[in-house]
């Protein structure tokens, strides 16, 4: 099945495809059928995180559309800054990034 | 322009800081004993203070206390002088140092007392994490898990594949400002770090490991503001003159952002404080800059002018910031050497920079005249530079 998303025409804010409105900026979105295609940026694995946060998990910046978008990253060791990742799904409103061939070594 | 010929008309007449690191007094205690030091070694009477600022992040989340700007006042007995706290994060002492500079060129009083405190190191290391992780937007940054560590990974790993920042020059920060807060008694890393530290030291946010990232602590760090030409008695150490304090607000999320590896809030003040001092940065003798993690003193230097961008680690990996380098920075050990009690750090700067400009520091930069401190809060959402000169 193909994923949609709902992406803000004002922001750029990406969303669930159920959602209308921004939640950044409640402007208004457009739906956009994945999987959503970017360069990667950077990327971090958090080893330590906030309270209620199962560690580790990675987080990945990515160029979308001429904005950095913030989502997480699996797998993410090793991965080349500037290469080419998707986004097939959103998990509790976050964009999950992937390595189209499945890179890195975890 | 002439450097001094322009200024806010505003003098630090005092200073004081606690010890940074794991203390057992309360956040009001640690508060009044930095506030205490200040006057004291102003010289003042606390009748005298007209208004008191506090920057703190998170008394109400991690001491459980709220109030805490008039609650501090009382405790200094200080009656009915209005208090106010501020937050702006990790730059909140520095604001607070501006507010109180804006209440005394406004003409409200003569005599302001500016606070920092935090107390951070009773708490689980997971409960500061969520903590400081409240300076993200909780809508998109803060939604996908993003922690502090965690940002300044993904600056790091930027900046590596943009200028070809080694993990050795990482490394090279640390161990500098480890050689530095090993001479200053108000530290809390009061140690020198070498190879071996760096290899075991566990990842936080890779590649930033455990010796990258500036030591949880408490502390508090104060200092006593009048305007210029308030009376002062002849015992009284030498005052040191505000040219400029200034804030800019910068992007509050990594969507906002342009680049991960430079700070516009910090460009923005620091670029408004140039102009009002009259000075440049090739006019500063020493400073204090906001090293939360290593890469942030490399990100700083760049934003802060100090050195060009993409040049920055290596002039600290070759000494140019050492004290005898052409540009002298974190004499005191920075934060990553000195501890980082979030609300406190812009203060514990001034303190540490009119040390300097009194030729009194721990590790003195020689004939120092100017300096200028940065802070900066959350991923670089707020920003103050303050430019101080001696007499």
């Amino acid at each position: 099945m193909t994923p949609v998303f709902a992406v803000c025409q004002a922001c750029g804010n990406i969303a669930d495809a159920e959602a209308q409105v921004c939640n950044r900026c409640f402007e208004g979105t457009e739906l956009r059928s994945g999987p959503l295609r970017g360069e990667l940026v950077s990327w971090t694995d958090i080893t330590v995180g906030p309270a209620g946060m199962t560690v580790p998990y990675g987080l990945a910046v990515v160029m979308l559309s001429g904005m950095l978008h913030l989502g997480r990253f699996n797998p993410s060791g090793n991965a080349e800054i500037g290469s080419d990742v998707v986004c097939n799904e959103m998990v509790n409103g976050v964009c999950v990034w992937t390595i189209p061939n499945g890179g890195g070594d975890k | 322009m002439v450097i001094g010929t322009i200024g806010t008309g505003v003098d630090i007449a005092g200073v004081g800081m606690t010890p940074f690191g794991r203390r057992s007094e309360s956040i009001v205690g640690l508060a009044c004993i930095a506030a205490r030091a200040a006057l004291e070694d102003a010289g003042i009477p606390p009748a005298a203070v007209g208004a008191v600022y506090v920057g703190n992040f998170m008394s109400e989340y991690l001491a459980g206390q709220g109030s805490l700007a008039p609650l501090i006042a009382r405790q200094l007995g200080l009656g009915s002088t209005p208090a106010t706290k501020v937050e702006g994060a990790c730059a909140s002492a520095g604001i607070a140092l501006r507010h109180g500079i804006m209440a005394i060129t406004s003409q409200s009083t003569d005599v302001v007392l500016a606070i920092g405190v935090e107390k951070m190191s009773h708490r689980s290391l997971e409960d500061v994490t969520t903590g400081l992780s409240f300076a993200s937007d909780a809508t998109s940054d803060g939604l996908a898990g993003l922690t502090f560590p965690g940002f300044f990974g993904l600056v790091a790993r930027r900046h590596m594949a943009e200028f070809g920042t080694t993990r050795a020059q990482l490394d090279a920060v640390r161990a500098r400002s480890g050689d530095l807060a090993q001479n200053n008694p108000l530290a809390a890393f009061r140690r020198k770090f070498g190879v071996a530290d760096f290899d075991q030291a566990p990842l936080i946010a890779d590649p930033l490991r455990r010796t990258d990232c500036s030591p949880i602590a408490d502390g508090a760090a104060a200092a006593v503001l009048v305007a210029a030409g308030y009376p002062k008695s002849a015992a009284s150490p030498s005052r040191i003159r505000v040219l400029a304090s200034e804030q800019a607000s910068g992007p509050g999320s990594i969507s906002q952002m342009q680049s991960l590896t430079s700070f516009p809030a910090t460009i923005a003040a620091a670029s408004a404080a140039y102009e009002r001092s009259g000075c440049g940065p090739e006019d500063i003798d020493v400073v204090e800059l906001h090293d939360c993690f290593s890469i942030a003193q490399i990100v700083d230097s760049e934003d802060l002018g100090l050195f060009p961008r993409g040049e920055a680690a290596a002039a600290i990996e070759h000494g140019l910031t050492m004290n005898d380098g052409i540009r002298p920075i974190n004499p005191s050990g920075g934060l990553l050497g000195r501890g980082h009690p979030v609300g406190a750090t812009g203060l514990a700067q001034i303190y540490e920079l009119v040390q300097q400009l009194r030729g009194a520091g721990a590790n003195q930069v020689e004939g120092a005249k100017t300096a200028l401190a940065h802070n900066l809060g959350g991923s670089g959402v707020v920003s103050t530079v303050t430019i101080l000169a001696s007499r």
